[in-house]
């Protein structure tokens, strides 16, 4: 009776860990897909130094690709998602990486309600 | 009591304020949660006012460094252990601030993280070495003043003030899911550690013997933490408006410090941006500073070397072998390419732990007659003193829980 109840707590535990972490891997890529967009939009607007905004993308860049490889299911929404941002050059269009983070949210929401 | 004196002492406390943690919490801590955590800023930052002062006043009149109460007020064992401790916490910190550094020196000049980090030890070390303590803090503390520009970009930015001065009122924001109350008594917990360090105390009351302070520089200790600290917490409580007011509707948790440069180049352009990356390069720098001597100040204190930055590097060896070691030890930890930002969470972790036992000798000291005889604890002294104490000791228990629920922050 012990071990059966020990066995579910560990599986609890493990399941909420498990989905913790897919929150934690999506709000990563939502929040460096955002990060991105902005650097990219004030770039253009602000003649910000390039050594900043080449930073700021490479570290944005990075970040979506270490978030994407921690979602646990490659065909989900969100790895969509991080596969299409992944395929984006450093400069891709503000408007369109916003567009990205926006979608990536709505994601977020749904783990989050869930 | 020396104007001048007093006024760079001050402008020191502000510009020395603001580190990589407060940088980096401060940041997300606005754009995951608005306004409803500046109150947690202003909290602490009493907090730190209270605990600063009578470390201070007890380096001033009891000669007594906090490393060296420790070792007689909480014995060998305890004490040893409390050393250790914080011996690791404080290395873990200089190494995210020296992560740090590197971060912004790359985006500055586009140089590559690891040759920053390298460089900037070099500099650290060159710095520690040639100049005497008080122009260590002080350059490092005045250069950091670039800071305000975070307060400008605020003003600029034109934030809904009624919403920030609401933001001082300590509550808890209605309507947040069981996960997000986890998340916001997480952000609590972080923030009052990266403000409380306790490296701040070590460090201080280091400095204060090292500069011979005695009953006549009181007002000047007091002064120096009341209204120093104070406007140095404005810095990162701009920080925290500005993520609020431009990052949170953009749906960016800045996690790069350089990212939070980012809220002064939106009202202020590229100028402001490169003043806001200097400012926090200055701030970080010297917080790198102190928590490398702090370490050095502790080991040393509590195994009863001879210690000090008045001392010529070679009149005090083991001192100097000892932050020498620390500053190379945290650049190592940087070079095998652990993220600074995961460096920062820890670091903060590891403080709240170390905090209860930081401050407990010296609120025993600061009230004890016998060494503090006419400028022992008064009442306000003693009851703000122990309430603070009590809070440390909640958030330490807090700390560990709240760290594994929230995965760091992260969800």
């Amino acid at each position: 009776m012990v071990q059966r109840l020990l066995l579910t707590c560990l599986c609890l535990l493990a399941g909420c860990s498990s989905a913790t972490e897919e929150l934690a891997a999506v709000k990563q890529l939502r929040s460096a897909t955002a990060e991105w967009a902005l650097v990219n939009r004030e770039a253009i607007r602000q003649h910000l130094p390039a050594a900043y905004v080449d930073g700021l993308r490479q570290a944005a860049r990075e970040e979506i690709e270490k978030a994407a490889a921690s979602l646990r299911d490659s065909k989900s929404e969100a790895a969509r998602q991080a596969a299409a941002l992944q395929a984006l050059p450093a400069d891709a269009p503000s408007d369109l990486l916003f567009q990205r983070a926006a979608a990536l949210k709505a994601i977020e929401s749904q783990l989050e309600s869930a | 009591m020396n104007p001048l004196e007093l006024t760079l002492g001050i402008m020191t406390a502000v510009g020395g304020f603001v580190d990589i943690s407060e940088l980096v919490f401060a940041a997300q801590a606005g754009s995951s949660f608005g306004y409803a955590l500046i109150w947690v800023f202003a909290f602490a930052t009493i907090g730190i006012i209270v605990l600063g002062e009578m470390s201070g006043r007890v380096a001033a009149i009891a000669k007594q460094p906090v490393f060296n109460l420790m070792r007689h007020r909480l014995g060998l064992k305890l004490g040893l252990v409390t050393l250790l401790a914080s011996l690791i916490s404080n290395l873990i910190t200089c190494a995210a601030e020296i992560g740090g550094l590197a971060i912004i020196l790359h985006l500055l000049t586009g140089a590559t993280y690891m040759l920053m980090a390298a460089a900037s030890v070099v500099v650290l070390i060159a710095t520690i070495w040639v100049l005497r303590f008080k122009w260590i803090e002080r350059t490092y503390g005045l250069l950091g003043l670039f800071m305000v520009i975070f307060a400008i970009a605020l003003v600029k930015a034109h934030p809904p003030w009624a919403d920030v001065a609401a933001g001082l009122v300590p509550h808890i924001p209605s309507g947040l899911s069981s996960k997000e109350l986890i998340s916001f008594a997480y952000f609590t917990v972080a923030i009052i550690s990266a403000v409380m360090f306790p490296y701040e105390a070590y460090f201080y009351s280091s400095g204060a013997i090292e500069e011979g302070w005695g009953p006549k520089d009181l007002v000047i200790n007091r002064l120096t933490c009341i209204v120093g600290f104070a406007l140095g917490s404005l810095l990162a409580i701009s920080i925290l408006a500005n993520s609020a007011h431009l990052f949170g509707p953009a749906n960016i948790d800045p996690e790069l410090p350089g990212s939070a440069a980012m809220q002064v180049a939106l009202p202020l352009g590229g100028l402001g941006l490169i003043l806001a990356l200097l400012g926090m390069l200055f701030a970080v720098a010297g917080a790198a500073v102190e928590t490398c001597l702090a370490n050095a100040y502790s080991a040393a204190q509590f195994f009863g070397w001879a210690w000090g930055r008045q001392k010529k590097p070679w009149q005090a060896p083991r001192f100097t072998i000892a932050w020498v070691a620390i500053m190379l030890l945290a650049l190592g930890i940087i070079l095998t390419g652990i993220d600074p930002m995961k460096l920062v969470e820890y670091a903060v972790l590891f403080s709240v732990l170390v905090l209860p036992l930081t401050y407990l000798p010296l609120l025993l000291l600061s009230q004890d007659r016998h060494f503090m005889r006419t400028h022992r604890n008064g009442l306000l002294g003693n009851v703000l003193g122990w309430f603070y104490f009590v809070v440390i000791v909640i958030a330490a228990i807090a700390a560990v829980p709240l760290f594994i629920l929230t995965a760091g922050g992260q969800a």
